[in-house]
């Protein structure tokens, strides 16, 4: 990556930045989406474990999976998207893996993530 | 065309654009076009040349000594006189000292207000301007007709023999040729492309850097030029 795209990106990136809290993969996370809908604009809410993390700075996304209705449904944020106003941990995840695919192949009980207990 | 510019593509990301009307946000991608300051090296006119356009050089690169007649060309354009021109001429050859690596026409509906050894750089391109790029797109070698002409090809299975064939190519005694311009597998890509209409999403004059809606063609590094 060049120098030149990085003073781009950070050019941008420093209006964007905003007090989001820390999280990993596997956490339990609930995201809250500012929806607009003509002149109205109301908060929407979309909870599940992070299943990923991907990009630096103002590429950056993170997709939270949840299953609902026995249908499992992936969302893709924007980390730093004005739109996302919110993100809440609910809970932490023990995982051995940065990326959790496999979860798209398990059902019921093995598709849980065990949760970090801090000694 | 009311102006136009030589550039370099720099990269590819996105930013955020904020709707003020009601504060709906949309993520927008873009393509990073580094434009360092182009010099007006020749002006063609109607009752000279028969139409009116401008030339630009463009990427001052130290390694490209450039040919006699292009310095020659270059340094008339940019007010030196003969001796000088002969002089320096000599010294650079010598020394290696760049030239413009890009040369290039831009054709123009008025260029009254150009005059040669101009710079012409970011400031003349606003946010919201709709403009035309053009690039050359990446070459992608020797390709068959299903990649370079979209054809279908044939089944997979069901003990085809036929899958990304062309097929027939013609008919039979009558005309006993293949028709000219007929699609077959070949070179695919290094094409010159234009990409037409497309915003001007910000422009960052301290940094010399256009950003456009989207994708242009070629890769990182490429020369593009913008027209608007």
């Amino acid at each position: 990556m060049s120098n030149l795209m990085k003073e781009i990106r950070n050019h941008y990136e420093k209006d964007l930045k905003k007090d989001l809290p820390e999280f990993n993969v596997g956490d339990s996370v609930k995201v809250w989406i500012r929806v607009v809908e003509g002149s109205k604009s109301r908060l929407q809410a979309f909870q599940g474990n992070v299943i990923r993390k991907k990009g630096k700075g103002i590429e950056a996304t993170f997709t939270v999976r949840r299953v609902s209705m026995d249908v499992g449904v992936e969302r893709t944020f924007p980390l730093l998207s004005p739109s996302v106003e919110k993100i809440e941990v609910l809970k932490r995840g023990k995982v051995r893996r940065s990326k959790l695919y496999y979860l798209r192949d398990r059902k019921g009980k093995s598709a849980r993530i065990k949760e970090l207990r801090k000694k | 065309m009311k102006t136009g510019v030589i550039g370099k593509k720099v990269g590819m990301t996105h930013i955020f654009v904020k709707n003020e009307e009601n504060n709906s946000v949309q993520q927008i991608p873009v393509t990073v076009i580094k434009v360092e300051p182009n010099f007006v090296l020749q002006i063609k006119d109607t009752k000279k040349d028969g139409y009116n356009a401008i030339q630009l050089g463009a990427l001052k690169n130290k390694w490209y000594r450039g040919t006699k007649p292009v310095l020659l060309h270059v340094m008339t354009a940019l007010g030196m006189s003969k001796e000088d021109i002969e002089k320096e001429i000599k010294k650079r050859i010598s020394e290696k000292i760049f030239t413009f690596q890009i040369l290039k026409e831009f054709k123009l509906d008025d260029v009254s207000q150009y005059n040669i050894g101009d710079s012409v750089d970011v400031s003349q391109f606003q946010k919201g301007d709709i403009v035309n790029v053009i690039g050359k797109s990446k070459g992608k070698g020797f390709q068959g007709v299903m990649k370079r002409h979209n054809f279908h090809g044939g089944p997979a299975t069901h003990g085809s023999h036929l899958h990304r064939a062309p097929g027939s190519i013609g008919m039979c005694a009558w005309p006993s040729r293949v028709l000219p311009g007929k699609k077959m597998p070949g070179r695919m890509g290094s094409d010159k492309i234009t990409v037409k209409k497309i915003p001007i999403i910000d422009v960052i004059p301290e940094k010399n850097v256009i950003l456009v809606k989207g994708g242009i063609p070629g890769p990182t590094n490429a020369v593009v030029y913008i027209q608007k």
